[in-house]
């Protein structure tokens, strides 16, 4: 069978785009004259594309996919005033889901880099803040999330990754929330996540995504440079131990993660790995994960990592949890999620963790964001599922 | 005909096969084979060559041809080039055979007292192909075992499913009605038997039980998803499989199947099987449209595995489908439901992973079970950078025959990138299994996990 039909409208024009995907990504590689031809002609991904903008949207939808040049600020980045002046103006833009130009996406990327580089592999934060789990290109959901727990920089926000792939801004996600933590930089942390990897974008939706609104692999590449800078976890207050995945093996001790190199593409093995990849388990000791990468650790393994470190709590994101929120080991982790309706079909909701200056801890449940314009799409059923 | 005889005969055959350079396991016979209907007759065990008879009532108008024909098909690989036998095994209740091929796996040499256990691929075909769909992988499996520095060579075992290629044709006269029996329930039946068979066939009690990973491409991956989710969630007096062989399941991969997509694609089967050629000239115009048409992408494995799916109907003339699917019609919404689900619900014990190509689509129950970790998901991507027709490994670079285009058949188009992921999918999960010496500082990954619990002093519950 083919599983071509009911997939977001990203993968449906990648098809058409796989052909110059290969020509601008291996420009020596010979036999490219195959690709378009080879792709029409397959069984498999002989498809018609309806696409139905529900709502008055459809100016948005229509631009982003045309590539229309997009207006910019310019920018002068050695004038204080003038660089706030154009990063709000850029933030301003992106809150309206539109996305910067290449130009304005590359001298954000520099910015970013000049900030994060000197942040620490283990990011210390201050309370109050509030913790954020997985986004994943669900822009209007960030947006709502930003009117629940409140508006940056009045409230302090630490995400822990995952902001691309599956949904379909994950480029207006990444940008704004880029373009914030370089607005305000004590006021926002973004740690990394599993999905912040240039292997992973290319098969689950930002690369695809960068190449249809801008033409190119470009603005995938900045962005993908830029990954390799962000923190790989935080510390809140000495006490809340804050990661995309979770514990690994080879880290007994948080001075062991101020001590890894981070500054690389998240790696198939080792502790950076881990961090990024790990799940929390009933079973204790530690344990193959059924994902092919990181580990499984079990209640055991918290207790004593928590003692170890002085920790009342690791706050990790990773793993879909269908309240937003959920404890395990009992409390001494807890998974935040904080994409409602993850990838607009698993009815979940999303959740966040307020941490107070006294450390109460609430959570604050939230469902999907009402929008016009969200794109709807049916396709053509496949040719065949033999 | 006892076991024996009939493994004897079977030897004979392959040899004799050789020497006329003629395929007969894989080329189905005009006639049924001419198979007669006593039980165990020599007939049952392959149907005769097409190309043999065809002077006997040649067809002036496509003599020629034939005589091309012919050629092309003693040019065609052997199934003996792919797999070490290719056993018959036929259910004593109702008569029906089913064609299987095995390659045996290979134990290396170990430092342990222990020797590692055999690990073996059980792979389950989809809906209209056969288990020579297989042939490339299988082949790809022992050359990467061997490139990658695997301590020993994991075995492969397939058969043609109910109504498929050699299967169809063994049973056609006289239990043709069966041939078309093709409920999931029934084969998933037919997979307990033939699994049974195979196991009680080479693994004795008190000797190195196996390590199995049970592969399913598409149908076939509803098929094994079924069998150990009722074989874990059945009550203990109905459960499908005998607990001596359930204890050996290790693994389950899914290739290119998502329920939802699948049942969905249901709708449009009837048409696009009326656009189907129902015919064709030549067995080289057969696998010309298998590529042509981007069902295949690799054109050395459409030459082991189309020739089974096609037979002639009469000497000289055009070749058929051995499976008509449109008669499969009544049992397609019976193949699929429930198996995202059942797929999720499936517990550790049994590592899954599911492939996918050119496309991460999942639907609502897969997509939360990914997200929640709970199997391990790999696309492969025709733009994927390293598509190409080289491997680079830890190591070296090795030539490959891998296609740069993919399609459903992921196993054949790209079959050394494939048999590389199950490796790592055998070695990351039995541990004990398969592992890569010079890789690692540890034996196996259960040495490695011991350790890591040691040095944290903490043990698994």
């Amino acid at each position: 069978m083919d599983l071509d039909s009911d997939v977001q409208m990203e993968d449906a024009i990648e098809q058409q785009d796989v052909s110059e995907t290969v020509a601008i990504t291996n420009p020596t590689e010979e036999d490219e004259d195959e690709d378009d031809a080879g792709m029409s002609n397959s069984l498999s991904v002989k498809q018609t594309i309806t696409s139905t903008i529900v709502g008055d949207d459809d100016s948005d939808e229509k631009g982003v996919i045309s590539r229309k040049p997009i207006e910019q600020v310019p920018i002068s980045t050695t004038n204080p005033k003038t660089q706030i002046d154009t990063l709000d103006a850029w933030i301003e833009q992106l809150s309206q889901c539109k996305p910067l130009s290449e130009d304005s996406v590359k001298e954000l990327c520099d910015m970013a880099i000049d900030v994060l580089k000197d942040e620490e592999n283990v990011q210390p934060v201050n309370v109050p803040v509030t913790i954020c789990g997985d986004i994943h290109g669900q822009f209007h959901d960030l947006m709502e999330l930003f009117k629940i727990g409140g508006p940056c920089p009045d409230t302090n926000y630490l995400f822990m990754g995952d902001y691309v792939d599956r949904g379909y801004y994950s480029v207006e996600t990444v940008s704004y929330l880029v373009a914030m933590k370089v607005r305000y930089p004590k006021r926002i942390t973004i740690l990394r996540g599993n999905h912040e990897s240039r292997q992973i974008t290319q098969v689950y939706g930002f690369y695809d995504e960068c190449f249809r609104k801008y033409g190119s692999a470009n603005v995938w590449k900045m962005f993908t440079d830029l990954f390799d800078y962000f923190p790989i976890t935080a510390l809140v207050d000495n006490s809340i131990f804050c990661l995309h995945g979770g514990l690994s093996p080879m880290i007994e001790t948080i001075d062991q993660v101020r001590e890894l190199n981070r500054f690389q593409e998240v790696p198939h093995e080792g502790p950076m790995c881990d961090l990024l990849w790990s799940d929390p388990d009933d079973r204790g000791g530690w344990g193959i994960s059924p994902r092919g990468a990181g580990f499984t650790f079990g209640q055991d393994i918290s207790e004593q990592f928590n003692h170890t470190n002085g920790l009342s709590l690791t706050a990790r994101a990773h793993q879909l949890v269908m309240e937003g929120y959920s404890w395990s080991h009992p409390d001494l982790v807890v998974t935040i999620f904080s994409a409602p309706n993850y990838c607009y079909r698993c009815g979940n909701q999303a959740a966040i963790m307020e941490v107070d200056e006294n450390h109460n801890r609430d959570f604050l449940q939230y469902d999907p964001s009402i929008r016009p314009g969200e794109p709807t799409v049916t396709r053509k059923t496949p040719d065949y599922f033999l | 005909m006892s076991d024996f005889q009939r493994k004897l005969f079977q030897n004979r055959l392959a040899k004799a096969e050789q020497q006329l350079g003629v395929n007969i396991s894989d080329v189905s016979g005009e006639d049924g084979g001419g198979t007669n209907e006593s039980e165990d007759s020599f007939g049952d065990i392959a149907p005769l060559p097409t190309f043999r008879n065809r002077n006997a009532h040649s067809n002036l108008k496509r003599s020629s041809g034939s005589d091309d024909d012919a050629k092309y098909l003693r040019s065609l690989p052997k199934w003996s080039a792919f797999f070490d036998s290719n056993d018959i095994y036929r259910d004593p209740k109702t008569g029906y055979c089913f064609q299987t091929y095995y390659s045996n796996p290979v134990l290396g040499e170990t430092l342990s007292d222990t020797p590692n256990n055999p690990v073996i691929f059980i792979a389950h075909h989809g809906a209209g192909s056969s288990g020579l769909t297989f042939a490339k992988l299988t082949e790809s499996i022992t050359k990467q075992a061997r490139v990658q520095g695997y301590d020993s060579t994991p075995g492969l075992f397939t058969f043609d499913m109910r109504g498929h290629a050699n299967t169809m044709m063994l049973n056609k006269r006289g239990r043709d009605g069966l041939n078309f029996d093709l409920s999931i329930d029934q084969i998933c039946k037919d997979f307990v038997f033939v699994l049974g068979q195979f196991f009680n066939a080479h693994f004795k009690e008190g000797e190195q039980a196996p390590s199995l990973f049970l592969i399913g491409h598409s149908l076939g991956g509803s098929v094994i998803t079924k069998i150990i989710y009722e074989q874990q969630h059945a009550e203990d007096n109905q459960k499908p499989l005998p607990k001596v062989i359930s204890d050996c399941i290790k693994g389950l991969i899914m290739v290119d199947i998502v329920e939802d997509t699948a049942v969905k694609a249901l709708n449009s089967m009837s048409s696009y099987l009326r656009g189907v050629p129902q015919q064709f000239p030549s067995m080289e115009k057969a696998v010309d449209w298998h590529l042509r048409s981007g069902l295949l992408n690799n054109r050395n494995s459409a030459l082991i595995s189309v020739p089974p799916l096609m037979y002639k109907s009469s000497p000289g003339g055009f070749y058929h489908w051995v499976t008509d699917l449109r008669r499969t019609s009544p049992y397609w919404s019976t193949w699929f439901t429930g198996l995202s689900s059942n797929f999720i619900s499936i517990t550790n014990s049994v590592s899954k992973m599911l492939i996918l190509v050119n496309n991460d689509y999942l639907d609502k129950d897969l997509m939360i079970g990914q997200m929640q970790g709970r199997y391990q998901l790999l696309v492969f991507h025709n733009s994927q950078l390293q598509l190409k027709n080289t491997l680079t490994t830890l190591t070296q670079t090795v030539c490959s025959e891998d296609s740069d285009q993919l399609g459903h058949f992921v196993h054949e188009d790209i079959p050394d990138k494939v048999a590389i992921s199950l490796l790592e999918f055998v070695e990351r999960n039995d541990y004990r299994a398969l592992s890569r010496p010079e890789n690692a500082a540890t034996n196996s990954k259960i040495d490695l996990l011991n350790k890591l619990n040691a040095k944290w002093g903490v043990g698994k519950k």
